[in-house]
Protein backbone atom coordinates (compact mmCIF):
# COMPACT_ATOMS: atom_id res chain seq x y z
CA UNK A 1 0.00 0.00 0.00
CA UNK A 2 1.39 3.68 -0.90
CA UNK A 3 1.72 5.85 2.16
CA UNK A 4 -0.65 8.64 2.45
CA UNK A 5 0.32 12.28 2.70
CA UNK A 6 -0.97 15.36 4.96
CA UNK A 7 0.47 18.97 3.96
CA UNK A 8 0.35 21.41 7.11
CA UNK A 9 0.47 24.93 4.88
CA UNK A 10 -0.38 28.37 5.74
CA UNK A 11 1.91 31.62 6.56
CA UNK A 12 5.04 32.02 8.18
CA UNK A 13 4.79 31.81 11.98
CA UNK A 14 1.22 30.31 12.50
CA UNK A 15 2.84 27.52 14.27
CA UNK A 16 2.93 24.92 11.22
CA UNK A 17 6.04 23.12 12.11
CA UNK A 18 4.96 22.28 15.78
CA UNK A 19 1.03 21.41 14.49
CA UNK A 20 2.91 19.04 12.23
CA UNK A 21 5.32 17.48 14.69
CA UNK A 22 2.48 16.99 17.45
CA UNK A 23 -0.29 15.58 14.43
CA UNK A 24 2.68 12.99 13.74
CA UNK A 25 3.11 12.06 17.37
CA UNK A 26 -0.80 11.41 17.66
CA UNK A 27 -0.72 9.21 14.22
CA UNK A 28 2.05 7.41 15.16
CA UNK A 29 0.64 6.63 18.56
CA UNK A 30 -2.71 5.92 16.44
CA UNK A 31 -0.67 3.05 15.30
CA UNK A 32 0.79 4.57 11.93
CA UNK A 33 3.97 4.34 10.77
CA UNK A 34 4.55 7.70 10.52
CA UNK A 35 7.24 9.61 8.73
CA UNK A 36 7.75 14.38 9.09
CA UNK A 37 9.16 16.00 6.85
CA UNK A 38 10.01 20.15 6.87
CA UNK A 39 10.79 21.18 3.44
CA UNK A 40 10.78 24.54 4.69
CA UNK A 41 14.68 26.19 3.80
CA UNK A 42 14.76 27.63 7.51
CA UNK A 43 14.13 24.12 8.88
CA UNK A 44 12.59 24.62 13.01
CA UNK A 45 11.44 20.95 12.98
CA UNK A 46 14.21 19.89 14.89
CA UNK A 47 14.03 22.62 17.10
CA UNK A 48 10.20 21.34 17.56
CA UNK A 49 11.02 18.10 18.20
CA UNK A 50 14.27 19.26 20.50
CA UNK A 51 16.44 17.26 18.61
CA UNK A 52 18.95 17.61 15.78
CA UNK A 53 18.05 16.33 12.31
CA UNK A 54 19.04 15.88 8.79
CA UNK A 55 18.41 14.89 5.62
CA UNK A 56 17.80 11.48 6.20
CA UNK A 57 14.70 10.23 8.48
CA UNK A 58 16.29 9.59 12.15
CA UNK A 59 14.07 7.84 14.52
CA UNK A 60 12.56 9.73 17.28
CA UNK A 61 9.80 7.85 18.69
CA UNK A 62 8.00 4.84 18.26
CA UNK A 63 6.76 4.48 14.91
CA UNK A 64 7.68 8.14 14.44
CA UNK A 65 10.40 9.43 11.88
CA UNK A 66 11.90 12.69 10.98
CA UNK A 67 14.22 14.65 8.54
CA UNK A 68 14.85 18.17 7.25
CA UNK A 69 15.31 17.46 3.44
CA UNK A 70 16.50 20.60 1.13
CA UNK A 71 16.15 20.56 -2.48
CA UNK A 72 19.47 21.62 -3.42
CA UNK A 73 20.47 18.54 -1.69
CA UNK A 74 18.66 16.47 -3.86
CA UNK A 75 19.44 18.18 -6.95
CA UNK A 76 23.24 18.08 -6.22
CA UNK A 77 22.94 13.96 -5.49
CA UNK A 78 21.24 13.58 -9.08
CA UNK A 79 23.75 15.39 -10.97
CA UNK A 80 26.58 13.54 -9.10
CA UNK A 81 24.98 10.44 -10.49
CA UNK A 82 23.83 11.88 -14.02
CA UNK A 83 28.00 13.26 -13.90
CA UNK A 84 28.91 9.43 -13.36
CA UNK A 85 26.86 7.70 -15.65
CA UNK A 86 27.71 10.16 -18.43
CA UNK A 87 31.76 9.35 -17.43
CA UNK A 88 31.32 6.13 -18.27
CA UNK A 89 29.37 6.58 -21.64
CA UNK A 90 30.69 9.45 -23.49
CA UNK A 91 33.75 10.54 -25.39
CA UNK A 92 36.17 12.34 -22.59
CA UNK A 93 35.95 15.83 -24.39
CA UNK A 94 32.45 16.45 -23.71
CA UNK A 95 32.28 15.78 -20.44
CA UNK A 96 33.39 19.31 -19.83
CA UNK A 97 30.29 20.87 -20.97
CA UNK A 98 28.06 18.27 -19.90
CA UNK A 99 29.42 19.88 -16.55
CA UNK A 100 28.81 22.88 -17.31
CA UNK A 101 25.08 22.55 -18.56
CA UNK A 102 24.17 20.51 -15.48
CA UNK A 103 25.63 23.39 -13.35
CA UNK A 104 23.55 25.39 -14.92
CA UNK A 105 20.32 23.63 -14.68
CA UNK A 106 20.63 23.33 -11.07
CA UNK A 107 20.84 26.79 -10.20
CA UNK A 108 17.83 27.24 -12.79
CA UNK A 109 14.66 28.62 -11.34
CA UNK A 110 12.53 25.73 -10.02
CA UNK A 111 15.14 23.23 -9.90
CA UNK A 112 14.92 23.61 -5.91
CA UNK A 113 10.79 23.14 -6.00
CA UNK A 114 11.58 20.30 -8.63
CA UNK A 115 14.04 18.82 -6.41
CA UNK A 116 12.26 18.36 -3.36
CA UNK A 117 8.98 17.34 -4.83
CA UNK A 118 11.47 14.46 -6.84
CA UNK A 119 12.66 13.42 -3.06
CA UNK A 120 8.96 13.86 -1.72
CA UNK A 121 8.07 11.15 -4.20
CA UNK A 122 10.83 9.24 -3.05
CA UNK A 123 9.94 9.01 -0.19
CA UNK A 124 6.41 8.46 -0.92
CA UNK A 125 7.43 5.43 -2.94
CA UNK A 126 9.09 3.90 0.36
CA UNK A 127 7.21 1.01 2.11
CA UNK A 128 9.02 2.18 4.96
CA UNK A 129 5.79 4.16 6.45
CA UNK A 130 2.42 4.72 6.91
CA UNK A 131 2.05 8.37 6.65
CA UNK A 132 4.19 11.22 5.33
CA UNK A 133 3.48 14.46 7.29
CA UNK A 134 4.97 17.53 5.03
CA UNK A 135 5.56 20.38 7.11
CA UNK A 136 5.82 22.78 4.45
CA UNK A 137 7.34 26.34 3.50
CA UNK A 138 4.96 29.10 3.60
CA UNK A 139 1.93 29.49 1.30
CA UNK A 140 3.49 30.45 -1.79
CA UNK A 141 5.94 27.67 -1.60
CA UNK A 142 3.86 24.94 -0.98
CA UNK A 143 1.04 25.86 -3.75
CA UNK A 144 4.01 25.60 -6.34
CA UNK A 145 4.43 22.40 -4.97
CA UNK A 146 1.85 20.92 -5.40
CA UNK A 147 0.46 22.49 -8.65
CA UNK A 148 4.17 21.45 -9.91
CA UNK A 149 3.65 18.19 -11.50
CA UNK A 150 0.30 19.47 -13.21
CA UNK A 151 2.04 22.01 -14.98
CA UNK A 152 5.24 19.68 -15.63
CA UNK A 153 3.54 16.67 -17.31
CA UNK A 154 2.28 18.51 -20.85
CA UNK A 155 6.15 20.23 -21.00
CA UNK A 156 7.54 16.95 -20.73
CA UNK A 157 5.29 15.69 -23.08
CA UNK A 158 5.43 18.23 -25.37
CA UNK A 159 9.92 17.11 -25.60
CA UNK A 160 8.65 13.52 -25.91
CA UNK A 161 6.86 13.99 -29.25
CA UNK A 162 9.49 16.59 -30.09
CA UNK A 163 12.03 14.06 -30.23
CA UNK A 164 9.53 11.37 -31.66
CA UNK A 165 8.89 13.34 -34.36
CA UNK A 166 12.30 14.31 -35.33
CA UNK A 167 13.13 10.57 -35.13
CA UNK A 168 10.53 9.26 -37.04
CA UNK A 169 11.42 12.20 -40.49
CA UNK A 170 14.71 10.90 -39.52
CA UNK A 171 14.03 7.29 -40.04
CA UNK A 172 11.62 8.59 -43.07
CA UNK A 173 14.52 10.41 -44.34
CA UNK A 174 16.87 7.15 -44.18
CA UNK A 175 13.89 4.57 -45.88
CA UNK A 176 13.73 3.01 -42.87
CA UNK A 177 9.87 3.39 -42.74
CA UNK A 178 8.34 0.01 -41.32
CA UNK A 179 11.38 -1.52 -39.76
CA UNK A 180 11.30 -1.61 -35.75
CA UNK A 181 12.57 1.70 -33.96
CA UNK A 182 15.31 1.33 -32.03
CA UNK A 183 15.35 2.27 -28.47
CA UNK A 184 16.32 5.82 -27.60
CA UNK A 185 17.45 6.56 -24.72
CA UNK A 186 16.36 9.90 -24.30
CA UNK A 187 13.17 8.97 -25.44
CA UNK A 188 12.93 6.43 -22.34
CA UNK A 189 14.03 8.86 -19.61
CA UNK A 190 11.26 11.07 -20.66
CA UNK A 191 8.27 8.48 -20.64
CA UNK A 192 9.95 8.09 -16.85
CA UNK A 193 10.28 11.17 -15.88
CA UNK A 194 6.54 12.07 -17.08
CA UNK A 195 5.59 8.34 -15.54
CA UNK A 196 6.78 9.64 -12.54
CA UNK A 197 5.31 13.09 -12.54
CA UNK A 198 1.80 11.53 -13.81
CA UNK A 199 2.08 9.10 -10.56
CA UNK A 200 2.47 12.22 -8.54
CA UNK A 201 -0.48 14.52 -10.06
CA UNK A 202 -2.65 11.29 -9.19
CA UNK A 203 -1.05 10.73 -5.57
CA UNK A 204 -1.64 14.67 -5.00
CA UNK A 205 -5.64 14.10 -5.88
CA UNK A 206 -6.51 10.95 -4.05
CA UNK A 207 -3.62 10.52 -1.06
CA UNK A 208 -3.19 14.14 -0.38
CA UNK A 209 -4.96 16.49 2.05
CA UNK A 210 -3.69 19.97 3.64
CA UNK A 211 -4.47 21.58 6.43
CA UNK A 212 -4.23 25.24 6.38
CA UNK A 213 -2.69 26.90 9.30
CA UNK A 214 -3.80 30.51 10.91
CA UNK A 215 -3.97 32.41 13.31
CA UNK A 216 -7.15 34.33 13.81
CA UNK A 217 -5.71 37.58 12.68
CA UNK A 218 -6.62 39.20 9.35
CA UNK A 219 -3.52 38.82 7.36
CA UNK A 220 -3.83 35.20 7.71
CA UNK A 221 -7.19 34.86 7.10
CA UNK A 222 -7.08 36.84 3.86
CA UNK A 223 -4.20 34.28 2.71
CA UNK A 224 -5.62 31.00 3.74
CA UNK A 225 -9.17 32.09 1.76
CA UNK A 226 -6.85 32.36 -1.45
CA UNK A 227 -4.94 29.35 -0.93
CA UNK A 228 -8.29 27.83 -0.17
CA UNK A 229 -9.68 28.19 -3.40
CA UNK A 230 -6.63 28.08 -5.54
CA UNK A 231 -5.96 24.36 -3.60
CA UNK A 232 -9.47 23.27 -4.96
CA UNK A 233 -9.37 24.39 -8.20
CA UNK A 234 -6.10 22.34 -8.67
CA UNK A 235 -7.91 19.30 -7.06
CA UNK A 236 -6.38 18.66 -4.39
CA UNK A 237 -8.50 17.90 -0.84
CA UNK A 238 -8.33 20.31 1.77
CA UNK A 239 -8.70 18.91 5.31
CA UNK A 240 -9.95 20.55 8.24
CA UNK A 241 -8.10 23.92 8.53
CA UNK A 242 -6.25 24.45 12.03
CA UNK A 243 -6.75 27.72 13.76
CA UNK A 244 -4.03 28.39 16.51
CA UNK A 245 -3.53 30.27 19.54
CA UNK A 246 -7.22 31.30 19.42
CA UNK A 247 -7.30 33.59 22.96
CA UNK A 248 -9.78 31.42 25.65
CA UNK A 249 -12.56 33.20 27.99
CA UNK A 250 -13.52 36.44 28.61
CA UNK A 251 -11.15 39.25 29.48
CA UNK A 252 -11.00 43.22 30.20
CA UNK A 253 -9.04 45.68 28.26
CA UNK A 254 -6.12 45.10 25.32
CA UNK A 255 -7.47 41.34 25.15
CA UNK A 256 -11.09 42.01 24.89
CA UNK A 257 -10.20 44.17 22.05
CA UNK A 258 -7.80 40.99 20.39
CA UNK A 259 -10.88 39.21 21.17
CA UNK A 260 -13.50 41.19 19.42
CA UNK A 261 -11.02 41.33 16.10
CA UNK A 262 -10.75 37.33 16.74
CA UNK A 263 -14.52 36.55 16.31
CA UNK A 264 -14.86 38.86 13.51
CA UNK A 265 -11.90 36.44 11.61
CA UNK A 266 -13.72 33.29 13.20
CA UNK A 267 -16.72 34.60 11.38
CA UNK A 268 -15.05 34.50 7.81
CA UNK A 269 -14.31 31.06 8.45
CA UNK A 270 -17.64 29.92 9.22
CA UNK A 271 -18.03 27.92 5.94
CA UNK A 272 -15.05 26.14 6.47
CA UNK A 273 -14.73 22.53 8.29
CA UNK A 274 -12.08 23.43 11.24
CA UNK A 275 -10.42 22.66 14.40
CA UNK A 276 -8.96 25.31 17.04
CA UNK A 277 -6.39 25.03 19.16
CA UNK A 278 -5.92 27.71 22.06
CA UNK A 279 -3.46 30.02 22.94
CA UNK A 280 -1.56 27.63 25.18
CA UNK A 281 1.34 28.94 27.70
CA UNK A 282 5.07 27.76 27.27
CA UNK A 283 7.05 26.94 24.43
CA UNK A 284 5.78 23.71 22.60
CA UNK A 285 9.30 21.82 21.89
CA UNK A 286 10.35 18.28 22.59
CA UNK A 287 7.98 15.41 23.03
CA UNK A 288 6.66 15.68 26.55
CA UNK A 289 5.28 19.29 25.45
CA UNK A 290 3.84 18.27 22.03
CA UNK A 291 1.62 15.42 23.08
CA UNK A 292 -0.03 17.54 25.25
CA UNK A 293 -0.55 19.49 21.70
CA UNK A 294 -1.67 16.14 20.12
CA UNK A 295 -3.93 15.69 22.82
CA UNK A 296 -5.89 18.96 21.96
CA UNK A 297 -5.85 18.08 18.11
CA UNK A 298 -7.36 14.79 18.98
CA UNK A 299 -9.60 16.20 21.31
CA UNK A 300 -10.91 18.43 18.69
CA UNK A 301 -11.51 15.61 16.02
CA UNK A 302 -8.74 16.44 13.70
CA UNK A 303 -9.29 13.05 11.43
CA UNK A 304 -6.67 11.08 10.64
CA UNK A 305 -5.20 10.53 14.05
CA UNK A 306 -6.13 6.61 14.08
CA UNK A 307 -4.15 4.67 12.12
CA UNK A 308 -7.27 3.19 10.19
CA UNK A 309 -8.43 6.11 9.24
CA UNK A 310 -6.09 8.70 7.61
CA UNK A 311 -8.39 10.19 5.43
CA UNK B 1 21.08 -3.40 -79.02
CA UNK B 2 18.14 -4.88 -78.74
CA UNK B 3 14.67 -3.24 -78.53
CA UNK B 4 13.75 -4.65 -75.53
CA UNK B 5 17.25 -3.80 -73.64
CA UNK B 6 17.13 -0.04 -74.78
CA UNK B 7 13.69 0.09 -73.38
CA UNK B 8 14.99 -1.14 -69.93
CA UNK B 9 18.07 1.52 -70.22
CA UNK B 10 15.34 4.03 -70.69
CA UNK B 11 13.74 3.31 -68.03
CA UNK B 12 16.84 3.12 -65.94
CA UNK B 13 17.65 6.58 -66.97
CA UNK B 14 13.68 8.12 -66.19
CA UNK B 15 13.91 6.40 -62.76
CA UNK B 16 17.47 8.07 -61.92
CA UNK B 17 16.37 11.33 -62.96
CA UNK B 18 13.04 10.68 -60.94
CA UNK B 19 15.25 10.27 -58.35
CA UNK B 20 17.35 12.81 -58.87
CA UNK B 21 14.28 15.35 -59.20
CA UNK B 22 12.12 14.25 -56.52
CA UNK B 23 13.03 11.64 -54.36
CA UNK B 24 16.40 12.98 -53.11
CA UNK B 25 15.26 16.59 -52.67
CA UNK B 26 12.22 15.07 -50.75
CA UNK B 27 14.96 13.23 -48.45
CA UNK B 28 17.05 16.13 -48.17
CA UNK B 29 13.49 18.36 -47.26
CA UNK B 30 13.26 15.78 -44.76
CA UNK B 31 16.84 15.40 -43.16
CA UNK B 32 16.48 19.39 -42.99
CA UNK B 33 13.44 19.06 -41.14
CA UNK B 34 14.51 16.30 -38.52
CA UNK B 35 17.72 18.34 -38.23
CA UNK B 36 15.40 21.36 -36.86
CA UNK B 37 13.13 19.49 -35.06
CA UNK B 38 16.58 17.81 -32.50
CA UNK B 39 17.70 21.62 -32.81
CA UNK B 40 14.35 22.60 -31.44
CA UNK B 41 14.52 20.22 -28.72
CA UNK B 42 18.28 20.55 -27.55
CA UNK B 43 17.28 24.57 -27.57
CA UNK B 44 14.44 23.28 -25.42
CA UNK B 45 16.69 21.20 -22.67
CA UNK B 46 19.49 23.70 -23.13
CA UNK B 47 17.82 27.07 -22.60
CA UNK B 48 19.96 27.75 -19.81
CA UNK B 49 22.56 28.40 -22.26
CA UNK B 50 20.65 31.14 -24.31
CA UNK B 51 20.05 32.83 -21.19
CA UNK B 52 16.16 31.95 -20.96
CA UNK B 53 14.84 30.43 -17.57
CA UNK B 54 14.16 26.93 -17.71
CA UNK B 55 11.02 25.99 -15.93
CA UNK B 56 12.22 21.96 -16.28
CA UNK B 57 15.52 22.27 -16.29
CA UNK B 58 15.38 19.56 -13.24
CA UNK B 59 13.34 17.04 -15.15
CA UNK B 60 15.44 17.12 -17.96
CA UNK B 61 18.89 16.99 -16.44
CA UNK B 62 19.09 13.87 -17.86
CA UNK B 63 18.93 14.83 -21.28
CA UNK B 64 21.85 17.02 -20.98
CA UNK B 65 24.64 14.58 -21.42
CA UNK B 66 22.78 12.72 -24.52
CA UNK B 67 22.29 16.04 -26.50
CA UNK B 68 25.54 17.48 -25.79
CA UNK B 69 27.02 14.53 -27.16
CA UNK B 70 24.92 14.25 -30.30
CA UNK B 71 25.73 17.76 -31.01
CA UNK B 72 29.72 16.84 -30.71
CA UNK B 73 29.29 14.10 -32.74
CA UNK B 74 27.07 16.90 -35.43
CA UNK B 75 30.07 19.24 -35.40
CA UNK B 76 32.88 16.67 -35.69
CA UNK B 77 30.71 14.89 -38.75
CA UNK B 78 30.58 18.49 -39.99
CA UNK B 79 34.52 18.52 -40.02
CA UNK B 80 34.82 21.16 -37.01
CA UNK B 81 37.07 19.91 -34.56
CA UNK B 82 35.48 22.11 -31.75
CA UNK B 83 32.05 24.01 -31.36
CA UNK B 84 32.52 27.17 -31.44
CA UNK B 85 30.10 29.18 -28.34
CA UNK B 86 32.17 28.11 -24.81
CA UNK B 87 30.48 25.79 -23.11
CA UNK B 88 27.79 24.22 -25.70
CA UNK B 89 30.29 21.93 -26.15
CA UNK B 90 34.28 21.39 -27.16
Amino acid sequence: MSCRLRFFGGKGGVGKTTLAAAFGLLAANGGARTLVVSTDPAHSLGDALATPLGERPRQVAHRLWAAEISGEAQAGRRVEEITRDAERALPREVLPAVRTHLQRAVHSTGTVESALLDRLIELTESAEWDLLVVDSAPTGHMLRLLTLPALLTPWIEGLAQQRRSARDVDRMAAGALGSAAEADPLLDRLHERKARMEGMVRRLRTDALVHLVLVPERLPLAETLRTAETLTESGVHLGPMIVNRVLPGSEAGLLAQRRRQQEEVLGQLDGYPQVRVPLLAGALTGQTELAALADLLAAAGLPGTAGADLR
Amino acid sequence: MSRRSRLVALWRRIEAGHEQMFVARWRQGLRREARQRQDVLRALVLLDSLGVENPVAYETLELIPHLVADLHEWHQRLGRESFGDPGVCC
